[in-house]
């Protein structure tokens, strides 16, 4: 009533005065309390953001008492961003919350947040003497589905102290993971002195996983609380019969001095829901002869890659890779010749008439390695052509697409003649001077959703899933899989969609591609709101926030 | 007495090795057996790597490992010349050249280092964030922490403020703490929390006049090394950096001349330049400025044009009004210098890289790298007005950096070429004096330079005369005793105060005679 009143004697000023520029929204307040989730315990020298990144950005740092105020904020749809600080102190660089708030012109709104505390992992690891190993490199290991394949990626590590000692920070409460000991060499000979008989050799450390078992198949899965200390997570490394592997790196015009690495093909680096984590593997330069004598190597597979770094020092301008399999004896002739980049062209093509209008915008193609920081990045008119300026590396890549159209969704992306919608592309897998064709199509829809509580009051910050009906496999499902937050009103607009059934659900619980909520999902579909998605639709379904379990 | 520091980080897992050179006897036996033992305890050390080559050969004859009793024993091997490496991780590790044994081997590897304490504040809270450093005694000058530091020399305290410093090879160390918005802190974060009262600063153990100084001979862990960081006045210092354009953020940093290798605090400009350092001591300091920062990562990275500032300034007072001019950073040109004759197969190359490490902490990256040759002087590009160690990589086996050169830019660019003196390496003759039977005696020669941490521990056997040599010695200094090569409990490595110091030059031999002790120590 107060806002409508003053609504009112704004409109009779401006009758009586003459046109005066648009007033700028009176900006708000926003205050509350930081806290620990689960435990409520205050939470001081928390950076708590909002219109991150932009003109609009305001910060303040939480009291003792867990207290923030930020000023002059810009009324409308906000987020709260609140970072704590790390174990060390390190502003930012900790757990973080957020919330979306409506902020009312003038308003003053208090907005509390909770922060789940990650965990942490210590251990030890000792060798088949109960010896502490210095140096071990012990990694976080998880399993997601990307790209339609389920794939096991480090997302964190630590090295092992004199006293074998290690600590894994930053452990995300409720997802299961796997830790996972080895030794990296970081630099590797190219021509190892290994014993020529490999029953005087040393044998080989296997990656472990805790406790002892030899595959992440073996390993016990680690869930921790919010704010867990798990100690006691010791590993006895394994040992195995050590092999070498043989062979010669060719560049252009024959042998020649090449950097390699190799490493076991699973896990991996890579991106996974909660970023991406690399680690160089071990690696090193041929001689002018391009011959390598690489040993150490326990029975298993392994990705040789070799590459040449472009002038001035950044990233491969050519490379290559093959997976070896070394068994119960060495490996010897291997020849791994250099590739150059492949160039990549394509273009983005509607399924049926484009639309009446011309789209003015452009549609962007980003690709990324599934295991290294290899991108690259196209920007095509819609429809029209685009290449990828640097060509690619020949190597397997995940496709994203952005500023995909209103009212379209991409229906299908093809390489040469083979169909990679939610799989990954293989650059130079394609017979000849194949393209890439992305399909737009614009014959979906949409589903409205919006999460309530019993009473019909709506329920920000819940996330919404939208699930096919249908799937092949939970591979497919997780990659059809959409997933956003409800905003201050209780509503979430989800993307434009293929025609068809989808199952929609509204939960609290943490969402990613592990293959535990993929499972919870998959049996959790029952209970969601099943919606038919048809061409120019827009179906509403309101929601209740569920468990999982 | 100087102090060994670890060397690079290819070199982290702590495989330093010593060179025992035995007799040449007969092998006899179809085997080496062994035994390798803790050089401070004489206790056996078990999952010791062993590796076992023959002369003239490529691969290795055998490599295994010590049992849970230390032993090892290779079978099956021919008669001729050995090399055994016996090497574990958080020890300095050892070769022996054999040409047979009559019985087993005894080898002595030195466990590194350890210092542990806690960093805490006035109220006996910990003090989060504080990077703790092992600083090694310097010959002269200040104290300066590893220019590439190995893993265990430095740490980050836990959330219980606890710090634990290892892998310390023998020597001498100080340790140091920095808090509040150091360079550790600001280059990793981009950022630091400074708190009222505590500030940003640097404290040595005990103090910074009177630093202790923790001797490592082998398995020492000195415990409750703690710190208390107490309140002090404290000022805020702000100004503005003459920002060339394009605009963008730069770095500043504050140093004090007693402590100038770690920053007292960091901070950085807004795009207009200003800039604020909150929470710093009365004192005397060098403000240095540098940029454009493109990132971060430990330390700032620096963007081109390279530009760097630098003053002193007074604090006593909260200063808000400073200028800071910035400019160009400077070239230098360095020309690559043999003794006649050294250069050559086998010798010094015409080649190699010029490795300049600054000497103070502008909290960014100024330290340079650049190809020079013995023919032309060759240019090294965007220097900081600051004091840079001359160093020298690619040099090959056998060749040395020959001088300890220290290149003074932090009143103004250097006209002259700066030569970068290489040479052979150097070698010691020697014969042991006093001693009954020279032969019941092994000299033990500990490297002191940073970059001699290839070979820091060299083991020999002097002949009956009491004559022995060492060879293909890095130029530099270096402890030398001789010890009882007979006994049980007979270290190989001693405290600084029982080692002679010496001094060895390049391309020459160091003729010495070293007294043999009344009794094993």
């Amino acid at each position: 009533m107060k806002a409508l009143a003053v609504f009112l004697m704004c409109l009779g000023a401006a009758a009586q005065e003459p046109p005066a520029p648009a007033e700028t929204p009176k900006p708000g307040t926003v205050s509350g309390i930081v806290t620990v989730a689960g435990t409520g315990t205050p939470m001081k020298n928390v950076q708590v953001i909002v219109g991150r990144g932009g003109p609009q950005e305001r910060t303040a740092t939480t009291d003792a008492q867990g207290r923030y105020t930020l000023r002059e904020v810009a009324p409308g749809m906000q987020r709260i961003l609140a970072m704590a600080p790390d174990a060390s102190g390190r502003p930012g660089f900790g757990p973080s919350a957020t919330r979306q708030i409506v902020l009312a012109p003038g308003q003053d709104s208090t907005v509390d947040l909770q922060v789940i505390l990650p965990g942490r992992i210590t251990g030890k690891v000792v060798d088949q003497n109960k010896e502490p190993v210095p140096g071990i490199t012990v990694f976080l290991v998880a399993r997601e589905y990307t790209y339609g394949a389920l794939r096991a990626y480090f997302t964190s590590a630590a090295t092992t102290d004199d006293e074998g000692v290690y600590t894994l920070e930053r452990v995300t409460p409720g997802r299961t993971y796997a830790v996972m000991a080895n030794r990296l060499r970081r630099n590797l000979k190219p021509i190892s002195d290994a014993p020529l008989d490999p029953a005087v050799r040393l044998p080989s450390v296997v990656p472990t996983y805790f406790p002892n078992a030899p595959s992440l198949d073996g390993s016990e899965p680690l869930i921790l609380r919010p704010g867990e200390r798990r100690e006691g997570v010791d590993i006895r490394i394994r040992r195995a019969a050590s092999f070498c592997l043989e062979g010669v790196l060719e560049g252009n015009s024959g042998p020649g001095a090449l950097n390699f690495d190799i490493s076991e093909t699973q896990p991996t680096s890579g991106q996974t829901g909660s970023g991406g984590f690399y680690m160089s593997p071990p690696g090193g330069k041929t001689g002018p002869d391009g011959k390598f004598r690489l040993c150490d190597l326990h029975p298993g597979d392994y990705e040789l890659s070799v590459s040449e770094y472009r002038p001035g020092g950044y990233g491969a301008g050519q490379f290559n890779a093959a997976v070896v399999t070394i068994g119960d004896r060495d490996v010897s002739g291997v020849r791994l010749g250099l590739r150059p980049r492949i160039p990549v062209a394509g273009e983005v093509a509607f399924d049926g008439p484009p639309p009446a209008t011309p789209i003015d915008t452009k549609l962007g193609i980003a690709v990324i390695a599934v295991t290294r920081a290899e991108r690259g990045n196209a920007q095509a008119a819609i429809p029209g052509a685009f290449t990828f300026d640097d060509g690619l590396l020949m190597d397997e890549y995940g496709t994203t697409f952005n500023a995909v159209p209103p009212g379209t969704y991409v229906k299908d992306v093809t390489y040469g003649d083979r169909s990679i919608l939610n799989r990954t592309l293989r650059v130079g897998s394609a017979i000849g001077n194949a393209s890439l064709r992305v399909v737009l199509a614009r014959d979906g829809g949409s589903i409205a959703a919006r999460v309530a509580d019993k009473d019909g009051n709506p329920v920000a910050d819940c996330t919404v899933v939208i699930l096919p009906a249908t799937a092949a496999s939970e591979a497919e499902f997780a990659a059809l899989m959409k997933t956003g937050q409800s905003d201050a009103s209780g509503r979430w607009s989800g993307p434009q969609l293929a025609p068809g059934k989808y199952v929609v659900l509204a939960t609290q619980d943490a969402i990613n591609r592990s293959p535990e909520v993929i499972a919870k999902l998959w049996a959790a579909r029952t209970r969601g709101e099943e919606v038919e998605v048809v061409a120019g639709g827009k179906p509403a379904v309101t929601l209740m926030s569920r468990s999982l379990d | 007495m100087p102090p060994v520091q670890p060397g690079d980080g290819a070199r982290r897992s702590v495989r330093y090795l010593a060179f025992l050179l035995v007799a040449m006897r007969t092998l006899t036996a179809a085997g080496i057996e062994g035994r390798v033992v803790e050089d401070h305890t004489g206790n056996p050390l078990a999952s010791v790597e062993v590796r076992i080559a023959k002369a003239g050969q490529r691969t290795l004859a055998a490599q295994l490992e010590t049992d849970s009793s230390g032993q090892f024993r290779a079978q099956g091997l021919t008669e001729g010349e050995y090399q055994i490496d016996a090497t574990k991780s958080n020890f300095i590790g050892v070769t022996l050249r054999v040409a047979g044994l009559p019985g087993p081997l005894t080898l002595r590897l030195v466990r590194c280092g350890v210092i542990t304490g806690q960093v805490m504040d006035a109220q006996g809270q910990p003090m989060l964030g504080v990077m703790v450093y092992a600083m090694p005694k310097p010959v002269s000058g200040p104290l300066m922490p590893y220019a590439a530091p190995v893993p265990g020399t430095y740490m980050r305290v836990n959330e219980r403020g606890e710090y634990r410093l290892h892998s310390l090879p023998p020597g001498e160390y100080a340790v140091a703490a920095a808090y509040g918005a150091s360079t550790a802190m600001f280059g990793s974060s981009g950022g630091a929390d400074v708190r009222p009262a505590i500030g940003s600063g640097v404290q040595i153990y005990p103090t910074l006049q009177r630093p202790r100084f923790f001797t490592v001979a082998g398995g020492e862990a000195y415990r409750n090394v703690d710190f208390a960081i107490v309140p002090t006045a404290l000022h805020n210092v702000s100004g503005k950096v003459v920002l060339p354009d394009p605009k963008t953020r730069y770095w500043l940093a504050l140093t004090t001349a007693e402590q100038p290798g770690l920053a007292t605090a960091v901070t950085g400009t807004s795009a207009d330049g200003s800039f604020r350092f909150e929470g710093i001591a009365d004192g005397s300091y060098t403000l240095t400025a540098s940029g454009p920062i493109t990132g971060y990562g430990g330390k700032g990275m620096l963007g081109a044009p390279v530009h760097f500032g630098r003053m002193p300034i007074s604090v006593a007072a909260d200063i808000s009004d400073l200028t800071v001019p910035v400019q160009k950073g400077s070239s230098v040109a360095f020309l690559l210098r043999a003794p006649a004759g050294a250069q050559g197969a086998g010798g010094c190359p015409s080649a190699a890289q010029v490795a300049l490490t600054a000497l103070e902490d502008f909290a960014t990256r100024i330290d340079r790298t650049g190809a020079i040759n013995a023919v032309k002087e060759q240019p090294v590009a965007d220097l900081a007005p600051t004091k840079y160690q001359v160093g020298a990589t690619g040099l090959g086996e056998g060749c040395y950096l020959a001088s300890s050169t220290v290149l003074d830019l932090a009143s103004g660019g250097h006209d002259a070429v700066v030569p970068v003196l290489v040479a052979p390496a150097g070698s010691i003759r020697g014969r042991l004096t006093g001693g009954a039977d020279p032969r019941a005696f092994s000299i033990v020669l500990v490297a002191a330079d940073a970059e001699a941490a290839t070979n820091p521990l060299q083991v020999v056997n002097p002949d009956s005369s009491g004559k022995f040599g060492f060879g293909g010695l890095r130029p530099g200094r270096y402890r030398i005793a001789a010890q009882s090569a007979g006994a049980a409990g007979a270290r190989w490595v001693t405290d600084a105060a029982h080692m002679l110091e010496i001094q060895i030059v390049a391309g020459a031999p160091t003729e010495m005679e070293l007294p043999a002790p009344g009794k094993p120590q």
